[in-house]
């Protein structure tokens, strides 16, 4: 017994102490309060198969502080539901509440109120994955699907050399639903862009162009567009429908131009 | 039924987590429906065909609401669909290994997730290569691989700096097959090592060894490794008598033919073979004929076959000169390369396999237990370990050929280690973190390669940008993780508080990794504050950098007037700091003013001189113009800096930023 509380005292000290370094060294931000609770997890947790699965998602966090949030939502749900004794299934509630509390999710009700249940009603095992996959699985059909509203447009990177101009974009999905393709900073150019969107099952729009006051609306097909670029120009796409069960919208773009 | 599922409880659990995680990738809309989300479910659909009557662990149900949990956020963040597929993958390689154990069969363990593997790895690097010579030595028609092209490391477009002997190994795939069988017979070459291994270490550990890094490195790829390997386990058998040293100084020999990089292995087997012959009259003989017979081939090659053989691929006079450089010119930069052989994030071993740290642990076990097995299992590994760092300086890495891959022969060490100390939890959590390595990297296969530039792919793909790496890091930094292994090591020698060493060191070393310096490398940013610029050099292929004088980093290169950068957040009490290199460049910086930039030539390195160069100059190229830091004050309101090239010589930007 003693040995197993030095060895839950020392996770969660350890958790706590990198964490402070973290905040010495980029700042602070709100949602990394999220890891003390997931810490408590992790550290009650010691000695059983959940404890990997929690340092995997908090070495995740600590590598990339701005994924401590998915970290602290994923770990969280995940105590609540799959952890051993209240310790820990509370411990995951919180982080998951927490991490709400800072992090603009839509459909955000939903995996605080599975990880509640999960928490406080799953004193059986099979019980908790029960309510975690049922409340998935009625929170994709009824609600939607957990997206971050608050993120801002991919910028597409370009490199140009003696006259033409190449940029790297990356695919537009549901992670990534909006990209931006800055003009050169000189100079008037002749642009090409080949676009293919798929994942869906019918012509209804699925993407938009958008370039100073014209609009193109393109369905799911093979498409390329030429357009010329003005310096202070935006070429704006932006994926047009939202990711649904049974439904995987996808966009591929690549684009390129000439100095006229 | 129920009591079929009660007794075969990882079939069914598989099964029907098969069936789940079908079915959840298409209700929570994850990307690549159509490869990903019907590769995996079947994979997990063949691991239960596989299982048998194992147990299904209790990890199972964690893995299994971890993915469902991941699955459905996914959208929360940019790489989310990766680890949620990644985690599916680590649960299959969670099953692999406590089913190779359960059912002592490393075959049915390891056959899902190298499936995966061979599907998902793009065919790259040296597998082409080994194809085209393949298709061109003995004649197959091929579409893909009917020309031999020139590759960095390549005497010319016929005569390649490999050996034919690999080639003609998996050409039967070929043969069967056409373009698509190029991996048959790796696969089988895998699986054959993999059961060698587990005859010598048991089914566990060569599970461990195959699905991990860095065996995963080059799982079922045609790549030169676990042919090597196998190879190797031969000389590992408790054979005795003469034969039995007939046939590791064969296999010795084999090695050297197979890729030269091997000798260093060939020469520790032949070493461990006189270390452990008895006292006799004329045990020096032993060695002395080694050597005699080395250099009657190396003569045989230079005089009767023009060098055909070793001297035109790696036995130059140059390479043995390098040699000599890294030893005695520059000893402080290869004992640096040894330890960037372990730690750094892109190439090192520990890395992408940290397992291989407890399994150091376990090796003073070993050696009490099987002194025999200990000696021909670790002499050539390190004889081979050192001298392909000596041999290949800061080239050591191979890339951007998967990383890892040079180490795949040292796996019987790792193995024989991990077999001792299988039950300490420190060794969970070390393999606990491997997993997810070799997880993301099966979904994610742009992780299978780095290309030295100081970005890890997996790193990249979570967002990090470390300042720790061999391109970009002082050698002294290697001081950190070097403390950090002794700690953990340290820390699995005690019985109390071992878990929080270990854990303390993981999340240490974890938020290490992700620290980024106070400048931002400008070859890192992305559209929103580069735009325009280029790379220099163009080929991203590591080898153009290898010998450049002045540092090893990729450039940006600002040459023309819309090629841009902005920093944002100035404020007039900040100072711009741009480290950069020019012949005589002008950089425009809205709000400031311009900035001349003109560095100096470098100086010829002495070992110019001892390679018989006779320049008194290095070539005006801008890898050999010194880097300079220039500090220019925010005399400015603007909360934004744009930096551009105003004319003049082009400018080669490393780092620059606001402090």
């Amino acid at each position: 017994m003693k040995k197993e509380n030095e060895s839950t005292a020392s996770i969660i000290l350890s958790a706590a102490s990198i964490l402070v370094t973290v905040i010495l060294f980029r700042g602070f931000s709100l949602s990394y309060i999220a890891v003390i609770p997931l810490a408590v997890a992790a550290g009650f947790s010691a000695g059983t198969v959940l404890l990997p699965v929690l340092l995997v998602l908090i070495t995740i966090g600590f590598i990339s502080p701005e994924m401590i949030p998915w970290a602290a939502i994923a770990g969280g749900m995940i105590s609540s539901t799959a952890g051993t004794g209240r310790v820990v299934r509370t411990a995951g509630f919180l982080s998951v509440a927490v991490c709400m509390w800072f992090v603009p999710l839509e459909a955000s009700t939903i995996p605080v109120t599975v990880s509640a249940a999960g928490a406080f009603f799953s004193r059986r095992k099979p019980v908790g994955y029960a309510i975690l996959a049922g409340g998935v699985l009625l929170a994709a059909f009824l609600t939607g699907l957990p997206s971050n509203p608050g993120q801002s447009p991919a910028v597409a990177a370009s490199h140009s050399e003696n006259g033409k101009i190449r940029y790297t974009i990356p695919a537009l999905n549901g992670a990534v639903p909006e990209i931006l393709i800055p003009a050169p900073l000189s100079g008037e150019w002749a642009m090409w862009l080949a676009y293919e969107g798929g994942g869906v099952r019918d012509t209804m729009p699925l993407a938009a162009v958008t370039l100073r006051e014209e609009i193109v609306i393109l369905p799911a097909n093979p498409e390329s567009l030429c357009f010329s670029f003005s310096p202070g120009d935006t070429l704006r796409i932006s994926l047009l429908r939202e990711n649904s069960p049974f439904s995987h919208p996808v966009i591929h773009v690549s684009a390129g131009g000439e100095l006229i | 039924m129920i009591r079929f599922a009660r007794n075969h409880p990882l079939m069914t659990h598989s099964f029907l987590f098969s069936a789940w995680m079908f079915i959840l990738w298409k209700v929570c809309s994850m990307p690549s429906p159509g490869l990903l989300g019907r590769l995996l479910p079947a994979a997990w659909a063949a691991m239960a065909l596989l299982s048998g009557k194992c147990r299904a662990g209790k990890w199972f149900m964690p893995f299994a609401a971890a993915f469902t949990v991941t699955a459905w956020l996914w959208m929360t963040w940019t790489p989310g669909w990766y680890l949620a597929a990644s985690i599916s993958v680590a649960g299959l390689i969670a099953a692999g290994i406590s089913l190779a154990g359960e059912s002592r069969s490393v075959i049915r363990g390891i056959l899902p997730v190298l499936l995966v593997s061979v599907i998902t790895a793009e065919v790259n690097s040296d597998e082409v290569r080994f194809a085209e010579i393949a298709c061109s030595s003995i004649g197959i028609s091929s579409e893909s691989y009917g020309e031999n092209h020139l590759r960095p490391g390549d005497i010319n477009g016929e005569t390649g700096h490999h050996t034919s002997l690999y080639p003609l190994t998996i050409s039967p795939g070929l043969l069967l097959a056409g373009d698509r069988g190029l991996r048959i017979v790796p696969v089988a070459i895998a699986l054959g090592a993999t059961v060698l291994l587990a005859m010598v270490a048991g089914p566990v550990a060569a599970a461990v060894s195959a699905l991990l890094y860095p065996g995963f490195s080059t799982l079922g790829l045609a790549f030169t490794g676990w042919l090597a390997l196998g190879l190797f386990m031969l000389t590992l058998k408790d054979l005795r008598g003469k034969t039995a040293l007939l046939l590791r100084l064969s296999i010795a020999f084999v090695l050297v033919a197979l890729k030269m990089r091997y000798a260093g292995l060939a020469a520790g087997i032949i070493i461990a073979e006189y270390v452990l012959m008895k006292q006799m009259k004329g045990k020096w003989l032993f060695p002395a004929s080694a050597v005699l017979l080395g250099i009657a081939v190396l003569a045989l090659d230079r005089y009767l076959l023009n060098g055909s053989l070793f001297w035109v691929r790696y036995g130059n006079i140059e390479a043995l000169k390098l040699i000599w450089i890294n030893l005695f010119h520059r000893p402080m930069e290869t004992l640096a390369s040894l330890g960037w052989s372990l730690f750094d994030p892109e190439a090192g071993l520990f890395f992408r396999a940290p397992w291989t740290i407890a399994s150091l642990f376990g090796l003073p076990a070993l050696w009490v237990r099987d002194r025999k097995l200990f000696v021909r299992a670790v002499v050539p590994s390190l004889v081979y370990w050192a001298t392909l760092v000596v041999w290949l300086g800061n080239g050591f890495h191979g890339l951007p050929a998967p990383v890892g891959r040079m180490f795949v022969p040292m796996l019987p060490v790792f193995a024989l280690g991990l077999r001792e100390v299988w039950q300490k939890k420190e060794t969970r959590i070390l393999i606990a973190l491997s997993i997810a390595v070799s997880a993301v990297v099966a979904v994610y296969p742009q992780a299978r390669a780095n290309f030295a530039d100081g970005t890890d792919t997996i790193l990249s793909l979570l967002g990090a940008r470390s300042g720790f790496s061999m391109v970009r890091s002082h050698s002294l930094n290697l001081l950190l993780p070097v403390a950090a292994v002794a700690a953990l090591l340290a820390g699995m020698k005690r019985k109390i508080n071992s878990y929080g060493i270990a854990v303390l060191v993981v999340f240490s070393a974890a938020s290490l990794t992700g620290l980024q310096g106070e400048l931002l490398e400008t070859e890192d940013l992305g559209g929103n504050t580069i735009q325009g610029a280029l790379q220099y050099p163009r080929d991203p292929d590591p080898l153009v950098r290898s010998f450049w004088l002045t540092g090893r980093e990729i450039l940006t290169e600002f040459s023309q007037t819309d090629h841009s950068m902005l920093l944002r957040g100035a404020s007039e009490s900040d100072t711009l700091f741009i480290e950069a290199s020019s012949a005589g460049g002008t950089l425009l910086i809205t709000g400031v003013g311009s900035l001349f930039v003109s560095t100096e030539l470098t100086e010829l390195p002495e070992e110019y001189r001892f390679m018989g160069r006779r320049d008194s100059q290095v070539p005006d190229v801008p890898q050999n113009r010194e880097l300079q830091m220039y500090r220019i004050p925010v005399s400015t309101s603007c909360d934004t800096l744009r930096i551009s090239f105003a004319g003049g010589e082009p400018v080669y930007m490393d780092r620059a930023g606001l402090l």
